[in-house]
């Protein structure tokens, strides 16, 4: 559909684009191409500054508490993910299979309303409740499970599942709009011609919503992975990395070297090696994708 | 369309509002990581803008976060004028990197706050052993000291009323307590083992101290002359210091090397002992659940500091409110004594009672702002001038004890004060000597304390730990060293 | 009412049922924050499960109080991400969907290989970048690197959106000799304001959530935004004893956004559903 594209001059377009891209060359193709040429060099950010050339990486394939973040990434992403992309998934299905609209605005209203609450209230609340003798531990205890009561947050057994499980009954979210946004597009046609055949609930989720929906699920794992790599605030908050670095996430690993150890230099060579990554990932999932379609 | 531009104007008055006013150029800035401390010091901040003409702006710095915090406002080239932060770590470790102001020299020159003492220089106006305490790996000072705590065991005193217990004097006696509380059924002493909860590391670190006496002549090679160690005169090591150099010797020689050194098994052994009483969850607990857990009364003992007594107070009232019987009196002991039972060690003297600078003041460098920076020394000098200090701690409810011996202790800190102090010298620490290896440090503490090394394994790992840390401050502090003494006494070098 | 099309032959009250033991475990986080916010610390330590006695009603006030200043400080950071993202990415979107110049599609790959840069990585450097330009410690900075981040999103967004919209409208308004500029202004805005809230609110949400980049820049406590407020509560406020003043805080600071939201999300949705999500 070009054809009816103005042709401008350069300058006219400049002016149009120059706001959003002059911010973003500023603030972030700038860093990130300083943040490759950081990554060469060993700095505290004040006084010391040297070139060591690929020092940085060599110390990092050899940093044991580099592949102990690696391992633990390997851990939140094996939890997170797939509650993540199926719960909303099932969650958008039980709304749209309700009878009444009206209904389903208020269940909709109900399950993604936690989105509203700062997220740092969330992580708060729950670190409260993960408490050595917070409601959890107590309710344990009064059920006669006293032996199953720990600090959650302080056992390197039970800190990953505990801070992935920060987001039960992961029903809800941005992603229950989008997904159901994605049910809500099926064409009618379709579900009417399967529901004639006889098709049940569960075979019409099965044959004909779920190749429907293969788009958004592909973007939500994708979303999902990608939040799994980038965001720590939440780790930041409740463990800083701990107990013992058992829930230490390369992207801590690089804001603590950074800004907690003063190795800027080795902090670039992890933002490095994070990006690979993601780029890597992100590709990988865009070749999956296109090649189903 | 209109939605839109009232939308814009509304964010750029927004804006307005939420930029910052232009700092006066008289104010300085002053944040402390102690939020207890603070009230104390905003109390006396308007005095010192009378005196000097300099507003004075305090805030607190959330304490779990604030490694991080300092690390980014030294970053950021504006840190605060003023820091009062806790232990001498962190200013070892920014002072060592150039980023604070050094106190040796400044220290010498009388404190002219202090109108009392105006012929005595400011240094004097401190405990010794705070100093000391202050003082990084290679003697240099970084920080002031203004607060220590006094480290004593919190009891249930109507535990030990049922129990027919006393307070004990003696090491044996704290176990014999121990174990007669887990015999009826309680749980004996709570604790947590963590990077941010030093409980069990005041206790190593105090019953090293004692067991490392014999060797201080030996390792304080550069004392002046004519000196030798009296651990009966805390007076004899004032003005002494053990310097990197010295501790580089020390350990090649074995005098501190824990693999080598007996004290060092010795220490680990007596707090292992006392970890057999530990509550079973000791390892997955926080440092903040501790008090909690003794204010519930589910545990008799708990080893703490002076500022847990108004915490202590504050939980105990509230549960009164509620459920009175739940209430419980309690106090304070000391730290037991080590007799000729307790190890077959020499032991030079008693234990020393204070196991720590707590509350310190640290300056960044200002380069290029020499007024400014002077004006923040004058602060500190302020801060801890005895008749202002009085009044600061005076209207908190903070039982620390003052650093300046001018200051007297609240009431209620009593049992916490040091009695008896012996010659003070830090020969080695517990957990070693840089940042780089505390993590590995804590770990295998955790790993020890919970059964999962053995001994042997616990003390060779340690040692590797105190080298390598030792290993690395001589390489970064090369140019600083006294290279002639090293050659005399280490004639082939610190070796990694 | 029309029945909802996917409805069929699925038990209602099951799915009833689910949906509300669903919502119950979405709200019991947020109720214990409200149980606990009622009361003082002798209820909390003694009777938690107990309905306070007595309510503790100061602590809501107090809450308010001292977090009025940091809901100020986001609303206005996050209000002026919000515009200015929109701002640019339309001018941007408009430029990249109805313009022909010269490297148009590479220019727009780059914005969109730039959504593969993980934010970790450009933390240092940013920090290092707004220190040289003495922007740390001011409302710049929380909202500047905020806004260039979240343009590549949005302008993806409202170029897919523009790129729908029928070409006769231009055609006519190009007739009447209009600017380009006047075209955007006055017939592609109104049509795209559901986009348009679709990417508000993006934005609104992960402006209002973000901890990390003002835990590292603002160094001034009348600067807080909200996360950092939070989270710094206890201690500036002196509060690790009174966790029911905490909690109550915590409550306040959430009814903003609810309040906004229950007038917002009918045009989320129907951006969503729009199409503009289409990849």
């Amino acid at each position: 559909m070009k054809g009816d594209d103005s042709v401008v001059s350069p300058g006219r377009a400049a002016g149009f684009l120059l706001p959003a891209l002059g911010l973003f060359a500023v603030f972030v193709v700038l860093p990130a191409l300083s943040a490759l040429v950081l990554a060469f060099f060993r700095t505290d950010g004040l006084a010391m500054r040297e070139w060591v050339g690929f020092d940085n990486f060599h110390q990092l394939l050899g940093d044991a508490l580099f592949w102990r973040s690696i391992r633990n990434l390997l851990l939140f992403a094996l939890l997170t993910v797939p509650v993540q992309t199926l719960g909303p998934l099932i969650g958008a299905k039980l709304l749209y299979a309700l009878r009444s609209p009206r209904a389903a605005y208020w269940y909709r209203t109900l399950l993604v309303f936690p989105v509203l609450v700062p997220g740092v209230v969330t992580i708060l609340v729950w670190q409260e409740l993960y408490g050595a003798t917070g409601p959890i531990n107590l309710v344990l205890n009064a059920a006669g499970l006293g032996e199953y009561a720990r600090a959650w947050l302080g056992d390197p057994a039970t800190v990953v599942p505990a801070i992935v499980a920060i987001g039960l009954p992961f029903t809800g979210g941005v992603f229950l709009l989008i997904y159901l946004a994605g049910f809500l597009s099926i064409p009618t046609s379709l579900v009417e011609a399967a529901r004639l055949d006889g098709a049940g609930p569960l075979r019409l989720f099965v044959s004909v919503e779920l190749p429907m929906l293969r788009t958004q699920i592909g973007v939500i794992a994708l979303l999902s992975l990608l939040g799994v790599l980038q965001n720590f605030d939440n780790i930041q908050i409740l463990t800083n990395g701990g107990p013992m670095n058992a829930s230490l996430t390369p992207a801590l690993y690089l804001f603590r070297s950074g800004f907690e150890f003063g190795q800027l230099g080795y902090a670039s060579a992890l933002g490095v090696v994070l990006l690979l990554l993601c780029a890597l990932l992100t590709l990988l999932v865009r070749r999956l994708g296109r090649r189903e379609s | 369309m209109r939605t839109c531009r009232r939308k814009l104007a509304l964010a750029l008055c927004a804006l307005h509002l939420v930029a910052p006013a232009a700092e006066s150029s008289r104010t300085l800035r002053i944040a402390s990581i102690h939020e207890d401390l603070l009230p104390g010091l905003r109390v006396v901040l308007g005095e010192f803008e009378h005196k000097t003409g300099w507003r004075v702006t305090a805030q607190a710095v959330p304490y779990p976060a604030h490694e991080m915090w300092i690390r980014t406002q030294m970053l950021s080239g504006s840190p605060p004028d003023v820091l009062l932060v806790e232990s001498a770590d962190l200013p070892a470790r920014y002072g060592q990197a150039g980023l604070l102001l050094r106190w040796d020299d400044v220290f010498r020159a009388p404190n002219h706050f202090d109108e009392a003492h105006r012929d005595r220089a400011w240094q004097d106006g401190f405990q010794n052993e705070l100093i000391h305490q202050s003082r990084d790996a290679t003697g240099a000072l970084w920080c002031v000291p203004y607060t220590q705590y006094g480290v004593g065991f919190f009891y249930d005193r109507s535990a030990y009323d049922k129990l027919q217990l006393m307070p004990p004097r003696t090491w044996e006696g704290l176990l014999d307590n121990f174990r007669a509380v887990r015999a009826s059924g309680r749980t004996a002493f709570v604790t947590a083992v963590r990077p941010n909860d030093h409980q069990t590391l005041w206790m190593a670190d105090m019953l090293l101290e004692l067991l490392l006496r014999p060797v201080a002549a030996q390792v304080n090679l550069q004392a002046r002359e004519g000196w030798h160690y009296d651990a009966l005169d805390p007076e004899c090591t004032r003005g002494e210091v053990v310097t990197l150099e010295e501790r580089l010797v020390a350990f090649d020689r074995g005098l501190i090397d824990p693999a080598r050194a007996p004290a060092f098994r010795e220490t680990a052994r007596l707090v292992k002992a006392l970890a057999a009483e530990f509550r079973p969850d000791f390892l997955s607990l926080d440092g903040d659940e501790v008090p909690r857990v003794f204010a519930r009364g589910q545990s008799v003992h708990f080893l703490n500091g002076t500022w847990y007594l108004r915490p202590l107070a504050a939980m105990q009232h509230g549960i009164a409110e509620i459920a009175p019987e739940r209430v419980f009196p309690w106090s304070v002991f000391p730290f037991p004594v080590l007799t000729t039972q307790s190890t077959a060690l020499p032991l030079l003297g008693g234990i020393n009672q204070n196991s720590g600078l707590r509350a310190c003041f640290i300056v960044p460098l200002r380069r290029g702002d020499e007024e400014r920076q002077q004006a923040a020394v004058e602060l500190v000098r302020f801060l801890t001038a005895p008749a202002v200090a009085t009044e600061s701690f005076g209207k908190t409810e903070v039982y620390d004890l003052p650093a300046m011996p001018d200051v007297a202790p609240k009431p209620g800190a009593e049992p916490l004060v040091p009695r008896e102090r012996y010659a003070f010298l830090t020969l080695a620490l517990w957990r070693g000597y840089d940042a780089r290896g505390e993590g590995d440090f804590w770990t295998l503490w955790q790993g020890f304390l919970g059964g999962a090394i053995d001994a042997d394994r616990f003390i060779a790992q340690l040692s590797v730990i105190h080298r390598a840390a030792l290993f690395r401050l001589s390489q970064s502090n090369a140019a600083v060293m006294d290279q002639q003494f090293l050659q005399r006494h280490l004639p082939g070098g610190f070796k990694p | 009412m029309k029945k909802s099309p996917g409805s069929g032959s699925s038990p209602q009250w099951a799915l009833h049922g689910v949906l509300t033991l669903l919502a119950l475990l979405t709200a019991l986080p947020f109720a214990l924050m409200l149980a606990m916010s009622a009361k003082d610390l002798g209820q909390l330590t003694l009777s938690f499960w107990a309905w306070p006695s007595p309510i503790r009603w100061e602590n809501y006030w107090f809450g308010l109080k001292i977090t009025l200043h940091y809901l100020a400080n986001s609303l206005a950071v996050s209000g002026a991400v919000c515009v200015l993202t929109l701002g640019c990415a339309a001018l941007a979107a408009y430029a990249f969907s109805r313009f022909r110049f010269l490297g148009r599609e590479s220019l727009f790959a780059t914005l969109l290989i730039a959504l593969m840069i993980p934010s970790a990585l450009l933390l240092v450097p940013l920090f290092l970048l707004c220190r040289e330009f003495g922007l740390l410690d001011t409302a710049w900075v929380l909202v500047l690197p905020q806004t260039a981040g979240a343009l590549p999103l949005a302008i993806l967004l409202l170029r897919s959106f523009f790129d729908e919209l029928p070409r006769d409208l231009f055609d006519a308004a190009r007739i009447d000799g209009a600017s380009e500029f006047r075209v955007l202004w006055h017939i592609v805005v109104p049509l795209s304001l559901p986009v348009f809230s679709t990417v508000a609110i993006l934005n609104l949400l992960s402006s209002w959530n973000n901890y990390i980049w003002p835990l590292l820049t603002v160094q001034s406590e009348s600067l807080r935004t909200l996360p950092l407020g939070l989270a710094f509560l206890v201690f500036e406020y002196d509060l690790k004893f009174e966790p029911g003043k905490v909690m109550a805080a915590y409550l306040m600071t959430s009814l903003p956004l609810l309040i906004v939201f229950l007038f917002m999300t009918r045009p989320f949705v129907k951006g969503l559903t729009s199409g503009a999500l289409k990849e």
